[in-house]
């Protein structure tokens, strides 16, 4: 196949308000009714009919996912959870200093240690179970791996009085990135934690001395470095990642939403997630030559949700 | 007839092959040319292929085990053909399907009835079983409760432990009918207010003793206040509304400010409710324990007229808004039963020891500064 390098290609979102919005009230109906038990099928009905929505060269994403895997990882969640502050109220319950001691320390290295196991459970199971004609995503990091990233981050953060954190943020990030796979295509991420510092200490200080005005392109140009700094590589060729983002539009976006929901009393949150995604993949064009016939399958099943149930529990967002 | 242009995907790679899907009796047959031109055949056997129910306009469905094969199929007819050409099979959840295009009539049902089936959960079923296990509450753990708020309350107040003793004897003359060990505290403060807390403490300000004239008035307070510890008001109230808001907040966590304040007064209202509710309960409890102890009900009378005078008028549509019921209505509601009261007798000692309250009292007014 001829390959050219001016080619550019969108991701396109066929999702609607309406359609999004059955389905948020039917789950909410179940899941009152089930007293709370529906909730896992309820997010993956959600997912189901946001990645169908979702297009890319002609074809549609698919999750994969299931209610019951979740069901099973949420109980699994639940387990840790339980188990942790079991620990804690039976070294507690002993009123001995040391042994009170000793439980806050197992306490809060597992509630530390959590994170990223959530976070590396979490991206394992939705990259395997997203898929694109039939190809599906996978994500090879090693958990070992993310817990000494994160701890050296935590304790850099700590000493510099949070400082450090942009560029612990930007190490996590180009770690999860570079080890996620699509078929023979793999990803990187290029932001470095000087120039995320530098931004948002701009947008920080712009926004105050203009009042909140300078935020809305603060908040343009976040998204714009989260974006930008996207490659995609398949076998020689490098594809980036072009956006289109700016401080109006983004403005735009922000106030309709914001008396959407105002006047709807919050009945709107359908089409608003409608209007957020749309508005990401109306800003992102992929530009290189992307061959999308030539995708191997490459990535092993993987089923266990409990790191995306914990992901929702600690409520951190992808 | 069952004959669809489809997008077919191997599950092997990413090729995206134009294919024509003919629906059979016993499976699908999928047709398309591969690489080399050649025509290629591919049955796919009905129990094998997944169940699809996103609820989009476009259909995707996958076919056996890890990794899959799969279609996609655009024409809108698909689904209703499927329903047609296997009747007894599920390709797609009916019910779920027939909700989801159900039109904006069944969507509007569904709304009032999330939104109905929600308020009954927030302010009938979760509060009122919260209120039911705040009943079930070891009473250790709630005389624990209530001696932290009584020992950070006393930390900025001021006791009068003359009348403090006084009053406590007063009490003990009273039969109240209760196990809980009812301990008072007479604090010096201008405020003419009392309060109960969990496990039997009770709190009256000297502002309100004060203001009082007679035995039978205090006896009323103090039976309108074992009642609230005797039924466990305070720590059911607080059960009750904390667990609407936990319900409300896991609830609607992604929902926006203007619906979160909005619930927000509605769960303020409903324990206003509750409140006035429990107020009235406690004069209940107030008239039997008087009437027990044959203390005439005309104390509670007094006491109302005594807090009436104190609050001034109050305007009708406070009602709505207020944690007491209206402070008229309960004195008409006192008044009514006092006139139907028989048996009453003077108590010579109760008389007693008020007046010993009431003559100190006088002392601490007297006192400069």
């Amino acid at each position: 196949m001829e390959t050219i390098d001016d080619q550019q290609r969108k991701l396109g979102f066929w999702g609607e308000g309406s359609k999004l919005f059955g389905i948020f009230i039917v789950n909410m109906l179940l899941t009152l009714i089930t007293l709370g038990l529906y909730y896992p099928w309820a997010r993956a009905a959600t997912m189901k009919y946001l990645y169908q929505e979702t297009e890319f060269e002609g074809s549609r994403f698919t999750f994969h996912g299931t209610g019951k895997e979740m069901f099973i990882g949420f109980i699994k969640a639940l387990g840790i959870f339980g188990g942790l502050y079991l620990v804690l109220f039976l070294f507690m319950w002993t009123e001995k200093p040391f042994f009170i001691f000793l439980g806050f320390l197992i306490f809060f290295t597992g509630m530390s240690l959590l994170t990223p196991i959530a976070i590396h459970g979490a991206l394992r199971y939705r990259m395997s179970r997203t898929s694109w004609r039939g190809i599906h995503f996978g994500y090879r990091g090693k958990l070992s791996e993310l817990i000494r990233i994160c701890i050296i981050g935590f304790l850099l953060t700590m000493v510099t009085f949070g400082i450090y954190g942009f560029w612990f943020e930007m190490k996590v990030r180009r770690y999860l990135i570079q080890n996620i796979r699509f078929g023979n295509v793999q990803f990187s991420f290029r932001g470095d934690g000087t120039d995320w510092f530098g931004l948002n200490l701009a947008g920080y200080l712009l926004s105050i001395i203009t009042l909140g005005i300078y935020s809305f392109w603060w908040m343009k140009d976040r998204l714009k470095f989260q974006f930008s700094n996207i490659r995609i590589h398949q076998d020689d060729t490098t594809i980036k990642v072009r956006t289109s983002f700016t401080g109006g539009n983004y403005f735009g976006l922000v106030i309709v939403n914001g008396i959407l929901m105002a006047i709807t009393l919050g009945l709107a949150t359908p089409w608003i997630i409608i209007r957020n995604i749309k508005y990401i993949f109306d800003n992102i064009v992929l530009d290189g030559a992307f061959n999308p016939d030539a995708l191997e399958q490459t990535e092993e099943d993987y089923r266990d949700a409990t790191g995306d149930d914990l992901m929702d529990a600690l409520d951190i967002g992808m | 007839m069952y004959e669809y242009e489809v997008k077919y995907y191997d599950g092997q790679s990413s090729r995206s092959r134009n294919a024509f899907l003919l629906l059979r009796d016993s499976h699908w047959q999928l047709i398309f040319r591969d690489e080399n031109g050649e025509e290629q055949s591919i049955l796919w056997e009905i129990d094998q292929i997944k169940q699809n129910d996103t609820g989009s306009a476009l259909n995707t469905f996958h076919y056996g085990d890890f990794p899959h094969q799969s279609v996609e199929i655009e024409d809108p007819t698909f689904i209703d053909d499927l329903k047609q050409k296997y009747p007894g099979l599920d390709f797609v959840n009916k019910n779920y399907h027939r909700v989801l295009t159900g039109g904006w009539k069944v969507m509007a049902g569904l709304v009032a009835l999330t939104i109905l089936l929600f308020a009954f959960f927030a302010f009938v079923i979760v509060p009122n079983s919260a209120a039911l296990i705040a009943g079930q509450i070891p009473r250790s753990f709630e005389s624990k409760l209530g001696e932290n708020g009584y020992q950070v309350f006393m930390t900025t107040a001021q006791e009068d432990t003359k009348r403090s003793l006084l009053v406590n004897r007063f009490a003990k003359q009273i039969d109240f009918d209760t196990d809980y060990p009812i301990r008072i505290t007479v604090v010096e403060s201008a405020e003419v207010n009392a309060f109960a807390l969990p496990g039997g403490r009770i709190v009256i300000f000297s502002g309100l003793l004060n203001k009082m004239g007679s035995a039978e008035e205090l006896a009323g307070l103090l039976g309108h206040e074992v009642g609230h510890v005797k039924h466990r008001h305070s720590i059911k109230a607080q059960m009750r509304s904390l667990s609407t808001y936990l319900f409300v907040s896991l609830l609607l966590s992604d929902v926006n400010g203007v619906t979160a304040v909005l619930m927000d007064n509605a769960n303020m209202l409903s324990n206003l409710s509750y409140s006035r509710k429990l107020e009235h309960l406690a004069d209940e409890e107030a008239l039997a324990v008087l009437q027990k102890n044959h203390i005439s009900q005309s104390g509670l009378v007094d006491l109302f007229r005594t807090l009436q005078g104190e609050a001034g008028e109050e305007p009708e549509f406070l009602k709505f808004l207020s944690s007491h019921p209206l402070t008229q209505d309960r004195l008409d509601f006192a008044k009514k039963a006092a006139s139907k009261q028989r048996g009453e007798q003077e108590n010579l000692e109760l008389k007693e020891i008020w007046e010993r309250i009431e003559t100190e009292g006088k002392k601490e007014s007297e006192l400069p500064g």
